[in-house]
Parts: C-alpha cells; structure tokens; sequence
C-alpha cells in the first residue's frame, strides 16, 4: 500500500437523459456515506477508490449532454485522464451518440485518456434496444473499458469505476495533494490546467 | 452605509479597486510599517551596502521625486475610490520599499530591475493627461502608484488608512477583514465551497445573510455561509468531515495578514526584493503586451488566456519564487498546509499589485468585454424557455438575481482565487434552485442555467475575468471543483459569444436573426434597453415574429394583413383587423359562399375578441399559425380578384424588407 492518493479528473460524457448523474450519484453516494462531502449538485463530485496498492480520488466532471452544448466539451475533457461516455441500452440514438463521443474523444483528447463506455438502465431489459455484445465487440476493437450498469440498482456502478483506477497510470506525478512545486521543475505542473 | 451604497453603485473600476484591498485594511500595519521601513534597512546586512551606496541613493532620491509629482498627479486625477488600493500598496509597499535596498543584490536570475526615472516621468506626463485610458495606462498607473508608495509609505499610510478604513464594507469591522483572510486563504482542498469573500461584502448580501456569516465568523466552523438565504430549508453541512480542519483554520486564520506581518521581519527582506523584482518585471512585460496589443481573434472554443505567453511566464517564475521561499528559514519547516496558505498569500500579495497591469489591460481585452457584452445585450429577448430552464419563475426570480449578483462580484475582487470563489458562490446558488423529487442538477441542468444568468446579468469583463483567471491562477489550483465551475463560466461565455438559433428551443434562424435585430433596434434607441430577466413579452415576440414571418413570406400579397399589423402593436388587435380585412374582402367578392364566411369565422377568428394580456404562452404558436392561415387565404383571393394588386403587394414588400 502506497498510501498515496492519485487524483483523476474524470468527465462524463453522453446525451442527456441517458442517467449520467444519476449514474455517478449512486457511485458517489452508495459508498463511505458517512465521509460524503456536502454538495448541492451533482454537476461536480468526488470520489475515492481505494485499490490494494493505491487510492484513487476522482474528480469528477459532468458535462452537459444536450447537442447545442456539444461544441464546449473539449473545454471540460481538457486534462481528463478518463473518460465515461454513458448511454442508454433502451435507447438506441444515445448510443450512437456515445460512439461519437468516443470517436471525438480519440481524435481530440489525450491519447492517454481512459475510455469507458457505460450502457445505463440494465435494469429496464424487457425495453433493450442495444445488444450488449454489438457494444462488447466494439468496445474490445477499441480498448475501451465497457460495463452495462443501473444508476437504479447499483448494478455495476462501482466495478466501472474501479476498473478506471485500475487501468489508471500511478507512476506520474499522481499526488495532487503535494501539487505545490517545491522544487523547479514545474513546467509539468503547471500545464494541467482544467 | 453610504459608504457602501457608493460601493455598490461604483463605476467602472472602482470596486475592483476599492474592494479588495481588505485584506490590508489592518491599521495598525502602518505604524509598524514605517518602523519596519527602517528596521530593514538597518537590518541589511553591510555586505549589501558595500556595493554603491551612493548609486542607490541617487536613485532612490529620483524614485522618491518623480513619485510625489506622480502620486500628486494620480490623486488629483482620481476619485476617492482608488484610495484604498493604496493604502493596499501602501502597508506592503511599505514592505516592498523597505526591501528595496535590496534591489540590486536580489535580483533573481532573469529579472531586471526595470523602473527608471524616464519611465515615472513617463507615468507622470500620462497620469495628467485626462481623458479617456490610453493603452498601457492602467499598468502605468498601477506603477506608479506602487513606486509612490513603495518609496515613501511612511509618507502616506496615515492618510490612506483613515480614508480606506470606512469605506470598506458597511459593516466596516475588522473582523469581517479579518474574516475574509481567513476565508481567502483556507486550504486549498476546501477552495471548494466553503470560503465566501464576497458573504462579506454588503453591496449584494442580503442584511440577514451578513449577519449570519458575522455571526460565524469567529467560529472556525466550516459551515456554508453564502447561499444561506437560499439553502436555509436545508440543513447546515460541515464542510470536511476530517478534525484536522479546525486546528488548521485556526492556524491559518489571517494567514494573508501573517504572511505580511511575516514580511515585515527583517530576515524576510530577500523575498520581500524577490517579490518587489518579480512583480515589477512583470509591470514592465504587462505594459510591453499593451503596447503592442496583440490582434489574435479569439477562440471561443476554449478557455481564453490560458495558454498566452505573458501567462506561462508568469507562472514560471511565481513556482520560482515558491521555491526559492520554501527554502528559507521562514517558511522551510511550514507543514504542507500552512505552505499552502502561504502560496495562496503570495498569489494574492502578487496580484493585487499586478492586477492594473493585468486585468483587462489591453485594447484586444476591452474589445473582447465589450463584443460579449454587446452580444448579450443583442439577446436579451432569450425567455428560461429558449435554453430550456425549467425551474426559473416570478416566485424565485430574487434567487436567480442573487445569483447573478454574486458572479458579478467577481469585478469586486482581485485576486483570481476571490474571482473564483464568486463564480462558485454563483454556481452552489444555482445548484440550489435547480433541484427537483430529491434528484441533484447535473450539468444538464447547471450549464444552461449559468448561460440564463449571464445573458440576464450581463456582467462586466466577462472575458477579463475569465481570461485573468485561466493566466494567473495557480493552475494546480484551478483544478477540482473551482476549476470545475470555473469552466462551467468559461463554457457558458463561449456559448453565449457563438450562440445561434440551433442552439435555442423553439426559435427558427429566420425568427432569431428578426429577434436579434428587433433587440438591437431597441437597443440602438435605448442603451440601456433590456427585456430583463423574463425576456421578451410573449405578444412582444409573437409580433416580432409574425413581421418576420411577413418578409419571409417575401411577394405573395399578404400586404393587407401587413399594413393591418404595423398600425397596431399587438398580434391580437392585428389579427383582429386582418380578420375584417377578409371579410370585407370576402364579402365584396361574389363567388364566395357566405357559408364559407361563417365557418371561418367560427374556426379561424376565435382570437378575434382577446387581448393581448390574455394570451397565455402557449397560445402563440397557435396564434400564428392561424395568422398563417388567415395569410394564405387572403393571399389566394387577393390574387383572384387582381394579380395587380398582389405584384404592387410584391413591391412593396421588398422595399420593405430592405
């Protein structure tokens, strides 16, 4: 156990109505309770994962999904080093939106980025419209991290975000409690800015 | 407080100027100040004073010379509002001017110390010129004003000090000075929602609300104190659940006062130069960038400023001088935490000085402010409904206003940190109304709400802000939640600056360009012109529309209804006289069934007898789609009866469209 806690910036990408922040209410709030920081929204929230060797402390970001706000997303995944593109299995358009969103996600953002596609609502089956293999396959072609979860039941929630901080490099400069540069290399701090 | 009251209703730059200086609106600075003046000189080592004397005295007596005719200058030239900054400059210019013996010796690599005689004559002949700010000035005059004050503090910090001490805030008391250190440099995991510079400012703060934050002042408790007004049905939240907290708050309590009473001492005298050359370096680059005024369009698809080189720089050589006081005495056996308050003490320490160099300095910054302001204005017709605001009414409007005063506050404040923490303050409000079923506002929610509130408030220096912030933030800091809804402004003011109709529920390109163009003839009659916080009346805009629905229309003869519709100023009224327009048309032309008459009167003139006040919203699309219909018709018998007629109509109706 390092005892270091690595901070991710984590957004959240997808349509609206798909149950983004419903999806990460329930990451947030189901665990530790009693250590939840107040907040009002859910547009922001954080999160700790604890791993064996490490823990992770998710920031994370939520972005608004309505199409005309589309243009503004780099602005938000600027500096991420994960990404969650959720949609909805009952619906199809979301999903082809959320493919969208990972294919401008491998275009514009941080090669190094982890990318994970959430198929939300799997507790409404009898109203699937997309197949979960369809989604595996591409999400394997892909190397993208792919769950079908239920903000609803739990379903998931934490596996997905688990196996972010899993896949998450913890040799780089990860302890953002100690971001102060005390020493002079800072040309690497101070270029991740939002 | 008419003190306040002024405050409140300040021009342009007199708030930013005024208002910040709190954190240094401690008297008894100046006492020890002028002693501490001489405490460092004759602290200096003689080592120091072994290199040219007679050097540096020549030029300090020249410093201290050309800056009382500046400072002469600049006070005659200024209201009483700027007064404060000065007693701000003033008790760390003090400190500065005491270190400036150490000028020569202490010059970090790389920095030159750049103020010169001919640069204060320089000052001098701009500060008396009137007339409107020439590019550079404002950082000349911040210059200026820190040399004057830098040189001889002792000299003016009796006189500032009473003159800033009302003007304050309403409450004027030390402790909510003290109050806001406290808050300004909590430590940076609770940047996040728990500090409130601006609770303590009456200008926009609801008489109970500051109440409540003094009444919490002297506690260390954490509790949110700003949307107290809005949030009291809900119940009060610690804000970190760990008990380090409140030792470390107290600790750290006044920690902007503690690091210039740490100043003071003697053994601080080589930061206090490292500070004095890093901050005058960058006067120097701030006033080459103005000069120069860069001409790059600006990209709104990104947070503005971030990336320039004046930043970059500056964020350099501030992690430099981070460094190089983390290695001295003072500050080397400092716990994580408290070396956090420091830095943030210093990045306000900073910039509060260069904030006249930096904060909207350049012509390409104003131009900016102005096309974003100018471009809200064109929208002010923009309904809760167009961005699909759903929990904006008459029964919260206070609350939404609230909102929008505290992200005005930033223009209040100085230091990017304080900027911030209104753009959060703004946020957490809006959070707050937005909620619906115990369900919490996404961003879905929270983005298009912050659009409706600057579009409604229209603050000033938008992009200065938001620009001054992404540049001389601590960008480790501007991570988390305030970097969060700090992109949250950023975002909103790219879409605001790039919004079309696409991106508006409801509102075709046609009726955006007609309602756009409707807002800018107001506004060209009125500057001043706004549809307020509910946007355009809905008959206001159904006529708007429908004129717009006219031209488009282009030739086909629906001249009749047209000429009906601009003698009056309601849809109803003009479709009510359109109506016996046709029927008059109707009845004169033989081959139509009277029955044909009835069962359009029946079906298609059952807005013929209501008001405009009577309509309801949804109303209006029913509205025009019977005008459309209304049109066609007539336009059908119009060109039966005479196809002179409906080409003169044509005519007509491109000159009118023209």
């Amino acid at each position: 156990m390092s005892g270091k806690t690595h901070h991710s910036k984590l957004v959240l990408l997808g349509d609206t109505a798909v149950g983004k922040s419903c999806l990460v209410v329930r990451f947030v709030r189901d665990e530790f309770f009693e250590f939840q920081e107040p907040t009002i929204g859910a547009a922001f929230l954080t999160q700790t994962v604890t791993l064996d060797d490490a823990t992770v402390k998710f920031e994370i970001w939520d972005t608004a999904g309505q199409e005309r706000y589309r243009s503004l997303a780099p602005m938000y995944y600027r500096g991420a080093s994960a990404a969650v593109v959720v949609y909805d299995m009952t619906n199809r358009e979301s999903y082809d939106g959320a493919k969208s969103w990972i294919t401008e996600l491998q275009r514009r953002g941080d090669p190094n980025v982890i990318l994970a596609l959430a198929g939300n609502k799997v507790d409404n089956e009898e109203q699937r419209q997309v197949p979960k293999e369809e989604v595996q396959e591409y999400a394997n072609e892909n190397g993208i991290v792919f769950f079908e979860t239920s903000a609803k039941t739990a379903q998931n929630v934490r596996e997905l975000f688990v196996e972010i901080a899993n896949k998450l490099p913890k040799t780089e400069q990860a302890d953002e409690a100690s971001a102060f540069p005390v020493t002079d290399d800072v040309s690497e701090e101070k270029r991740g800015c939002c | 407080m008419s003190e306040s009251d002024a405050h409140a209703h300040a021009p342009v730059y007199e708030p930013i100027f005024g208002d910040d200086a709190r954190g240094n609106g401690d008297a008894s600075y100046d006492p020890f100040a002028s002693l501490q003046s001489d405490g460092a000189v004759s602290g200096v080592s003689e080592e120091r004073r072994g290199g040219g004397v007679s050097n540096y005295e020549q030029r300090r007596q020249d410093l201290l010379d050309s800056a009382r005719a500046a400072q002469a200058a600049f006070v005659t030239d200024h209201e009483q509002g700027r007064q404060p900054e000065e007693d701000d400059t003033d008790s760390e210019g003090n400190q500065s001017g005491a270190g400036s013996t150490d000028d020569k010796r202490e010059l970090p690599p790389g920095f030159a110390f750049p103020v010169t005689t001919q640069i204060m004559q320089f000052l001098n002949k701009i500060s008396t010129q009137p007339g409107p700010p020439l590019p550079g000035e404002a950082t000349l005059r911040a210059l200026q004003r820190y040399q004057s004050n830098g040189s001889h503090g002792s000299r003016t910090s009796g006189a500032s000090t009473t003159s800033s001490q009302p003007r304050n805030r309403g409450s004027g008391d030390a402790d909510s000075t003290r109050r806001n250190d406290e808050h300004t440099l909590s430590d940076r995991e609770n940047v996040s929602l728990s500090e409130q510079p601006p609770s303590s400012t009456p200008a926009n703060t609801g008489s109970a609300q500051v109440e409540d934050a003094s009444a919490q002042s002297e506690s260390a408790s954490q509790e949110n104190e700003t949307p107290n007004s809005v949030t009291a049905s809900k119940p009060k939240k610690t804000q970190t659940p760990n008990g380090t907290d409140s030792t470390a708050k107290s600790s750290r309590k006044s920690a902007y006062a503690t690091f210039i009473q740490t100043l003071k001492e003697p053994r601080a005298a080589d930061t206090v130069a490292a500070i004095k050359a890093l901050v005058l370096h960058f006067f120097k680059e701030a006033a080459a960038l103005q000069r120069e005024d860069g001409d790059a369009a600006p990209v709104w698809d990104d947070v503005p400023g971030q990336d320039s080189a004046l930043a970059r720089q500056f964020q350099a050589a501030m992690r430099k001088l981070e460094a190089k006081m983390r290695a001295n005495a003072q500050w080397k056996n400092d716990c994580e935490e408290a070396w956090a308050a420091t830095c943030e003490a210093l990045e306000k320490f900073v910039l509060l000085k260069l904030h006249g160099a930096f904060f909207c300095a350049t012509d390409r910054e104003r131009t900016l402010d102005q096309a974003l302001c100018d471009r809200i204005k064109s929208l002010t017709f923009v309904r809760a409904s167009h961005l699909d605001v759903h929990h904006f009414g008459r029964n919260n409007l206070e609350q939404w206003q609230k909102a929008g005063s505290e992200l005005a506050k930033m223009n209040e404040f100085k230091s990017p940190r304080d900027k911030v923490i209104c753009v959060l303050n703004a946020c957490r409000l809006l959070s707050s109304l937005l909620g619906d079923d115990g369900r919490l506002p996404g961003a879905d929610d929270l983005l298009p709400a912050l659009i409706f509130v600057l579009l409604k408030e229209n603050p000033r220096n938008v992009h200065s802000n938001v620009s001054y912030i992404a540049s001389f933030r601590n960008p480790a800091r501007l991570k988390g939640e305030a970097g969060y809804f700090f992109t949250q402004l950023a975002s909103a003011a790219a879409f605001v600056q790039t919004l079309d109709s696409s991106m508006l529920s409801s509102v075709s390109a046609s009726q955006f360009d007609a309602l756009v163009a409707h807002c800018q003839r107001k506004l060209a009659e009125d500057a001043a012109f706004s549809f307020g916080w509910e946007g355009i009346r809905p008959e206001e805009e159904a006529k708007v529309l429908a004129e717009a629905q006219g031209v488009s229309h282009g030739a086909e003869a629906i001249l009749p209804l047209r000429d009906a519709q601009q003698e009056t100023s309601d849809v109803a009224v003009g479709l009510d006289k359109a109506a016996v327009t046709l029927g008059e048309l109707l009845s004169e032309s033989e081959p139509s069934p009277a029955s044909t008459v009835e069962a359009w009167k029946a079906q298609r003139l059952r807005f013929k007898d209501r008001t405009a006040e009577s309509l309801t919203l949804g109303e209006v699309s029913e509205l025009l789609e019977e005008y459309k219909a209304l049109a066609s018709v007539v336009d059908a018998l119009a060109v039966t009866r005479s196809p002179d007629s409906a080409k003169n109509g044509a005519t007509l109706d491109d000159d009118d469209s023209i």
